[in-house]
């Protein structure tokens, strides 16, 4: 899984209001060459969540980018090559996507996000209805 | 990219080996699925450097048609891990990238427009009434551009409507109109193999 993906997926589970950016869990980050598109790039770039892109980049090990970023940075090769590493050549391979409201786990297997919730979660989520607050951050790790 | 010579390579890709039927699963054939992507590049431009996401991909046939015509990005989407597996290998026998995702398209969490055309062959809704248009009101949120989509020629004042009405799509016409063969793949296939008529639409949703 991309950053880029990472970029676009929110916890889509009942009731969560604020379910962007999911946390991630590292357990394997490879990385794979593509080519690069400086066209893309600053086409995506206006489209980015730049926070979200930061703090994932990160958690998988790359702390190239800086915290801020504004439209003026695209005319920099060197800004728009480590965007392009952050955001197309890292995968996140084997781990997890967290929501950061409840705290379930997405798990991510052989890079692909299951972004669907299972039987067992969604007891979880009830049992913390039930309890009437969120479950706290890394309580099922 | 010739259309033959896509037809002929999308001929190529490993289809289904256990469909299941509750979610219909019928594969999206090289003949349709060649004229569905070549019509939407050459005729619209919605396809060569943009992202390009297929919402029910199966065994990627849509999606990977979509990167061989030069999308830049293609998300395939599939609530059914095993198809994502057989996505996966004709990605890689085809020396593609596709970039995975299992979920349900009817209860998606995706932000933002970074989506510019979306492609699938949703299910027909036979098996679970309106499957195909809960398919269509998510795509319309997800695509900045265009959604092209599979819908049987039965259903097309209704599918128009609901487009227009209720997912505020900006247009909604119907490009041609197709024969999907399908193949006896269940037990309750009676014939051996029978064709429905069906349309391949074009969307586009308001932000546009």
């Amino acid at each position: 899984m991309r950053l880029l993906t990472h970029n676009m997926l929110s916890s889509n589970i009942k009731g969560v209001t604020n379910g962007f950016p999911l946390r991630i869990e590292v357990e394997k980050v490879v990385e794979k060459q593509v080519d690069f598109n400086a066209d893309f790039l600053k086409n995506m770039f206006l489209k980015l969540e730049w926070m979200a892109l930061v703090g994932a980049s990160q958690t998988m090990g790359y702390d190239e980018l800086p915290q801020e970023a504004e439209p003026s940075m695209l005319d920099s090769d060197h800004f728009l090559k480590r965007l392009h590493h952050a955001l197309l050549e890292l995968h996140l391979e084997e781990g997890a996507l967290i929501c950061p409201e409840t705290g379930l786990r997405f798990l991510v297997n052989k890079g692909i996000p299951n972004m669907l919730l299972h039987e067992d979660e969604r007891l979880k989520k009830r049992s913390c209805d039930l309890v009437g607050y969120p479950i706290a951050k890394g309580s099922f790790t | 990219m010739k259309l033959k010579q896509l037809e002929s390579i999308l001929g190529t890709l490993e289809q289904f080996s256990n469909p299941k039927i509750e979610l219909e699963q019928y594969p999206t054939g090289p003949h349709i699925a060649s004229r569905m992507l070549y019509t939407a590049e050459n005729s619209f431009g919605d396809v060569s450097n943009k992202v390009v996401a297929d919402f029910g991909c199966g065994c990627g046939t849509l999606g990977l048609a979509a990167a061989l015509l030069g999308a830049e990005h293609v998300f395939g989407l599939d609530i059914d891990p095993q198809s994502l597996d057989i996505a996966s290998v004709n990605a890689e026998d085809l020396e593609l990238d596709m970039n995975f995702v299992q979920c349900d398209i009817r209860n998606l969490g995706w932000r933002g427009y970074t989506v510019d055309t979306v492609v699938m062959n949703p299910p027909f809704g036979t098996r679970k009434k309106g499957a195909d248009m809960d398919f269509l009101s998510v795509a319309l949120k997800v695509a900045s551009q265009a959604v092209y989509s599979l819908h049987k020629t039965t259903t097309r004042n209704h599918v128009k409507r609901a487009a227009l009405q209720d997912y505020d799509a900006s247009s909604a016409e119907v490009i041609c109109e197709l024969r999907f063969d399908v193949p006896q793949l269940y037990k309750f296939h009676k014939k051996k193999e029978v064709d429905i008529a069906v349309d391949l639409w074009r969307f586009v949703p308001r932000r546009n």
